[in-house]
Order: structure tokens, then sequence, then C-alpha cells
């Protein structure tokens, strides 16, 4: 017969607190990698249009791919605080 | 497992007063190490400014050269303002970020205080320098833009781009940090369920890490002081306009 584990209300909460975790983190880098990908996919028809504007147009995708993983570091951000301080 | 994320620190009572006070010894210890070992390589450079210039003097005078460029580019005749800020800050993310190429350092941006003061210090330079440019009076009319009953959501923007910016280089560093130590566990941990002789995983495991401490340490090293800078001349640009 398999150990029966008592289960009471702290080991409900840590188990959902580190689920909850995991889909934070999986749900939450959906958008930025979309977004990423966009980006970088705009600045590489822009630079095989224009060679010559690489400089500031790699630039600008660095800056706007880390506007767009704001919202994927927020998610991750949460995940830890799920992980270390709930749990 | 559960060591993972726990910073040592040191707490110790002031005599006389009812106050703890709470250090991260290792997070205070590199701070100072960086900002010396920035100020002594600046020197060194400085007093050796030759016409004909040796290999480090021409690394430097690109480096620097691209950033007054960028400077330039973005604020136009105030350049020499902000140049020193923006110059200071990517140096010392940058070199605060390689030390997490090291294994088993912890680099102070991998510290939230570190990341939320220089956050805090951003915020604060962009909102003076704005009221010192525009006036009282027209900085607070920006607020109302474009709309009297926008005025709440611009303000929790401004307060946004603070926990965002100091949040973006914290969460990038810690994470990081975090996979490289999860790394090795979880692949001995899957090949002790497949019953794989450790011997034979040994040198894949080296290669793994060597490729993974590089990525999460150089490469994305320097694309965050590069964004985090960036970011702090675009806040600035952008409130002076």
């Amino acid at each position: 017969m398999a150990a029966v584990v008592p289960i009471d209300g702290t080991i409900i909460i840590r188990a959902a607190a580190l689920l909850g975790a995991g889909l934070c983190m999986g749900l939450g880098a959906i958008g930025p990698g979309v977004g990423e990908g966009f980006v970088g996919g705009k600045a590489c028809e822009s630079i095989a249009r224009q060679p010559e504007l690489q400089g500031p147009i790699t630039r600008t995708m660095l800056i706007a791919d880390a506007i767009a993983e704001s919202t994927g570091i927020y998610s991750l951000v949460i995940a830890l605080l799920l992980i270390f301080v709930v749990s | 497992m559960n060591d993972i994320g726990q910073i040592e620190t040191i707490s110790f009572n002031i005599p006389g007063l009812d106050f703890t006070l709470t250090i991260n010894p290792t997070t205070l210890i590199f701070t100072w190490g960086i900002i010396i070992s920035l100020i002594v390589f600046s020197i060194f450079i400085k007093t050796r400014i030759k016409l004909i210039p040796s290999r480090i003097q021409i690394a430097t005078e690109t480096l620097v050269g691209y950033f007054i460029h960028i400077c330039k580019e973005a604020l136009g005749e105030d350049w020499k303002k902000f140049f020193p800020l923006v110059m200071t800050l990517f140096l010392f993310i940058l070199i605060s970020n390689w030390l997490g190429a090291i294994p088993n350092v912890d680099p102070p941006t991998s510290d939230l205080n570190t990341c939320l003061g220089f956050g805090l210090l951003v915020f604060f330079i962009v909102h003076i320098s704005a009221v010192m440019h525009k006036g009282l009076i027209n900085y607070i009319k920006d607020y109302f833009k474009p709309f009297f009953f926008l005025f709440p959501i611009n303000v929790i923007g401004e307060v946004g781009k603070v926990v965002s910016h100091s949040f973006r280089l914290f969460g990038n560093i810690f994470g990081g940090g975090i996979i490289l130590a999860l790394a090795v566990p979880i692949v001995f941990k899957i090949a002790g369920i497949l019953s794989i002789p450790k011997w034979f995983l040994a040198p894949g495991v080296m290669g793994l890490m060597i490729v993974l401490q590089g990525f999460f340490g150089l490469f994305v090293g320097l694309v965050q002081a590069f964004v985090f800078s960036m970011l702090a001349l675009t806040y600035i640009a952008v409130a002076r306009d």
C-alpha cells in the first residue's frame, strides 16, 4: 500500500504557488516572443532595403526588443515571488 | 535547490539607536571594486594619451566616440551635460554584468537594490532636468496632454517607467543566474532517470556550461548594459522636448 501523505492547507498553497509560477512564466513568454520576432523580422526587412542604415536600425531594434520584453520580465518577477516568497 | 535566490546578508544594530542595518557584503565589495578599477583604468588611459595611439587607446576612443555620437543625435547641443551619466551607467553595468560570466560570482546587478537604485537615479535626473529646462508650469502642463482626464494615466506611466527600467536589468541578470544554477542539476537528474553514466556526460555538460556562461554573461550582459543606458538617454531626451 502506498504511503499516505497527510494533506493540509500549506501543501495545497505550495502546490498552487509552484503551478502558478510555471503557468505565469509559460503564458507570459508568449507575448514577448511574438513581439520580438516581429521586431527582428521588420529590422531584417529594412536592412535588406537600405543596408547603409544598419547601425541605427540595429540600435533601434535592440531598444524595441527591450521594451517588448517588459511584460515577460513582469511575469518572471511574479513567478519568482510565487516560488521564493509564497511557497 | 532551496538555496537558489538566497542572498547572504549581515545585520547589525547601531548602538544608541533603535535601528537595524542590513547590508549585502558581496554587492558592496564588488560595487566598490568596480568603481575603483574604473577610476584607475581611466587615470591610466588619461596619462598615456599619445598622438600615435596604442591599441587600448584606440579601443577606448572608439567606444567613447560612439557614445558621443549617440548623445549628439538624441540631445543636440546639450549632449555634454548628460554624456558622462550615460557613459558611466554603461561602463558600470557592463563590467558588473560581465562579472556574472565567472562561475560562482553574483554580480552586483543581480541584486535588486543596485538596479532599483539606478532606476531611481535616472528617474530623478529625468524629472529635475525637465523642470529646469522647460520651467515648472510647462512641465506640469505636459501631464494634462492630450486630454485633461488622462492625468492619472500619465502619472502611472511615469512610475511604471522606473519599475520596468530597473526590473528589466534585474530580471535578465538574475534569471540568467538561475538558469545557470539549474542547468547542471537538471541534466544529471535526467541522466539518472535514464541511467546514463556520469563520466559519459561530463564533456558535454562542460561544453554546455561554457556556452551558457558565454551567452548569459557576455552577450546578454552587453545588450542589457547598452539598453539600460540608451533608455536612460531616451527618457531624458523625451522629457526635455
